[in-house]
């Protein structure tokens, strides 16, 4: 502080010794404080009011706190009652300290484990884990020894603990066997999971399959439907032709026509096969006495290089199934395996019965479980890669050369066995063979006899029929027919027609209704056919269709026991058919 | 930091002078416990939200034991404003606090 130069020599002197005395008596002050401390604390210190000390430790830059009474029991509690194991071992693994729950997870009391080797405590296998973790002071997990003879899986997590004199490793084990059966758990139920979906993209592509095939089958039906109609026109006229007498050398040609007409029907029936609309016999089925036939047929057919061998189970289920179909069918494989081999080849008919439970069945598209008879053919040609295996039953397909087949063969047996409750199964390996199998099922119901065949009647009364069908050119054909048969033919376009003509007096009756199935104006030849039944009970009714029901689609036709003339039919069969209905009346 | 006993950075006490205290405790002991109870007390009923406290555990920073040379725990440092003031003990003695705080003076008999 500057003294005033206003101030005297002694007032200077004055103020100099005040300030001097604040400051004297300030410093009495801040020693009285330092003083109260000091003694504040060793009275503290002597009186136990402290938790801990602090001193310089021996390398004087570090502090020691020692610690008086319970200061670190609640360390010591958390250490001791926590769930986790605890240990303290050295860095060679002596253990120098375990709580409680470190005895529980190995089973044994504390006081032999703590000077113990932790490795007394692992099983050998474990050995390597062990050293790794200790030497790294590192986490992870380890398997320990269970008293008496199980073992547990812990997760173990070391830390080092840093004293100036020695290497103090700490480690916290917990016990994680719970939790691994739970991650075990979830692997199991994913990988179920995957192979649930597995099994589901499966089922959606056989689905797939299906619906292919079933649209395709409704097209080729629409199709046969349309030709049959055709056909019937045809056939018709010609065989007319010729019943008119016309010149020799003119009925060669006629015969021609007709000859062509015949193979036209039989695509037909191939593609309503196909289709599954075509009609079908079933009836109940001794296989293995129709093999012998079959062969002589094939053997026919498949040249000298080709051996056929033949495998019959002796004790062979009946089956339920139309005979003819069956021998077509088996025919049409023996013919494909025959392609097959070119250069010459076995082909094994066999014959056996199989039972398919439901693990069975479900990885094969259409089959159900049940009993089965198999007819299998199996040949030693070149095989179908897998890429073709599933459309060797599509309709048109084939790896034949153009003119050497209609790719109607497997299609049709597809249709044939599909319409008899059946299923197919088709193995085949690249240049070792293929065997495609027919699963047919078992009947319990007894062969019957065979019928024979009705011969054709001429007509013998002469009646009245009145024919009832849409398409113009169709039923000019079938009046001519009739009227040549000698029947006196009305006609009429629809069912209403129809119905006007019944009901209407007429100077002769109608002795028997001829309809179409399929007709427009709204009443189908199948609502005719019932009001003409409940009015006039006595006329006997013939359906005709180029079209066939099965299940669903008009199944009051196949209830019903009108019969039914599928076209294109023969004169004959007509001729047949009207006698019997009118026989009834 | 230095404490200065002459006092050169004394302020006047009723504008805001912010109070900075460390307290220093060995974990959590009891005495631990009534020493940071008490302390926020005493901070709450008389400095009235103007003081910045900070508990030490010297069991987790020995380090800092040694810089403000303190010899047993619980001792409540407290630097700012000056000078320098040591309390040790569980704090439960109020007046104490205070009065080494130059909160309450004491009275001539005290001193």
């Amino acid at each position: 502080m500057k003294p005033s130069s206003d101030l005297s020599s002694s007032e200077l002197n004055s103020s100099d010794l005040n300030v001097e005395l604040e400051n004297a008596r300030r410093e009495i002050q801040e020693l009285k404080y330092k003083l109260e401390e000091a003694e504040d604390t060793l009275e503290a210190i002597r009186s136990g009011d402290v938790d801990a000390v602090v001193v310089t430790g021996p390398n004087h830059n570090q502090q020691q706190v020692y610690t008086l009474h319970n200061a670190d029991r609640p360390y010591r509690l958390l250490i001791e009652k926590m769930q986790e194991g605890a240990v303290t071992l050295t860095h060679d693994g002596l253990i120098l300290y375990c709580n409680q729950a470190f005895a529980n997870i190995v089973n044994t009391p504390t006081e032999r484990i703590i000077g113990s080797p932790f490795q007394q405590f692992i099983p050998e296998t474990q050995s390597k884990v062990l050293h790794y973790l200790l030497s790294q002071v590192a986490r992870g997990e380890i398997l320990l020894n269970v008293w008496p003879e199980s073992t547990v899986e812990t997760y173990i997590s070391f830390s080092q603990l840093l004293d100036e004199e020695s290497q103090i490793i700490c480690g916290v084990v917990t016990d994680i066997s719970m939790h691994k059966s739970r991650v075990q758990e979830l692997a199991d139920k994913n990988s179920q999971l995957e192979n649930e979906i597995k099994e589901r993209e499966k089922t959606e592509e056989n689905l797939r399959q299906a619906q292919k095939m079933e649209a395709v089958g409704q097209l080729t039906g629409g199709l046969a439907h349309d030709f049959n109609n055709l056909l019937m026109v045809i056939i018709g006229n010609l065989q007319l032709l010729s019943l008119r007498g016309v010149d020799e050398s003119l009925t060669k040609y006629i015969h021609n026509a007709l000859n062509a007409t015949e193979r036209g029907a039989n695509l037909t029936k191939k593609m309503l096969a196909f289709s599954r609309r075509q009609p079908l016999k079933t009836e109940a089925v001794d296989i293995n006495p129709l093999i012998p036939g079959i062969v002589m047929l094939a053997r026919q057919v498949i040249g000298i290089d080709i051996t056929l061998a033949t495998v019959l189970a002796p004790d062979l289920w009946t089956c339920l199934t139309d005979a003819n179909q069956l021998e077509s069918a088996i025919l049409n494989l023996i013919i494909n395996a025959r392609d097959a081999m070119p250069q010459g080849g076995i082909v094994t008919l066999q014959t056996r019965n199989e039972s398919l439970d439901t693990d069975q069945a479900n990885p094969i598209p259409d089959a159900n479980p049940g009993q089965y008879i198999v007819i299998s053919v199996k040949d030693t040609g070149s095989g179908i890669p897998p890429e073709l295996l599933t459309r060797v039953f599509e309709p048109f397909f084939t790896t034949k050369e153009v003119g050497k087949g209609s790719g109607l063969g497997l299609s049709m047996v597809y249709g044939f066995i599909q319409q008899s409750n059946g299923f197919i199964q088709i193995e085949s390996q690249l240049n070792i063979g293929t065997t495609v199998s027919l699963y047919l099922p078992f009947t319990s119901e007894q062969v019957s006899e065979a019928t024979s065949l009705t011969p054709i009647r001429p007509a013998s009364t002469k009646a009245r029929i009145l024919a009832v069908e849409d398409d113009h050119e169709v039923l000019e054909i079938s009046r001519e027919m009739l009227t040549s048969m000698g029947y006196d033919v009305l006609t009429a376009s629809n069912a209403s027609e129809a119905l006007e003509l019944l009901n209407s007096k007429l100077d002769a009756p109608i002795d028997l209704l001829f309809s179409d199935v399929i007709m427009p104006g709204g009443k189908s030849g199948i609502d005719l056919a019932n009001e003409c039944q409940n009015a006039f009970p006595d006329i006997p009714i013939i359906l005709t269709s180029g079209y066939v029901y099965q299940n669903n689609e008009f199944s009051n036709v196949l209830d019903s026991n009108i019969p039914i003339l599928y076209k294109p039919y023969s004169q004959a069969s007509l001729a047949s058919a009207i006698q019997d209905a009118l026989k009834q009346k | 930091m230095t404490d200065s006993f002459y006092g050169d950075i004394e302020t006047s006490d009723d504008e805001s002078e912010r109070y900075m205290l460390r307290l220093y405790v060995a974990g959590s002991t009891p005495r631990s416990r009534k020493a940071i109870e008490n302390v926020r007390k005493i901070c709450e009923t008389h400095l009235d939200g103007r003081y910045d406290l900070e508990v030490i555990d010297i069991y987790q920073q020995p380090e800092c034991a040694s810089r403000e040379q303190i010899i047993a725990v619980p001792t409540l440092v407290k630097s700012l404003p000056g000078p320098l003031r040591r309390i040790i003990g569980d704090l439960s003695h109020t007046d104490k606090v205070l009065h080494s705080f130059d909160l309450m003076p004491y009275t001539q008999e005290e001193l």
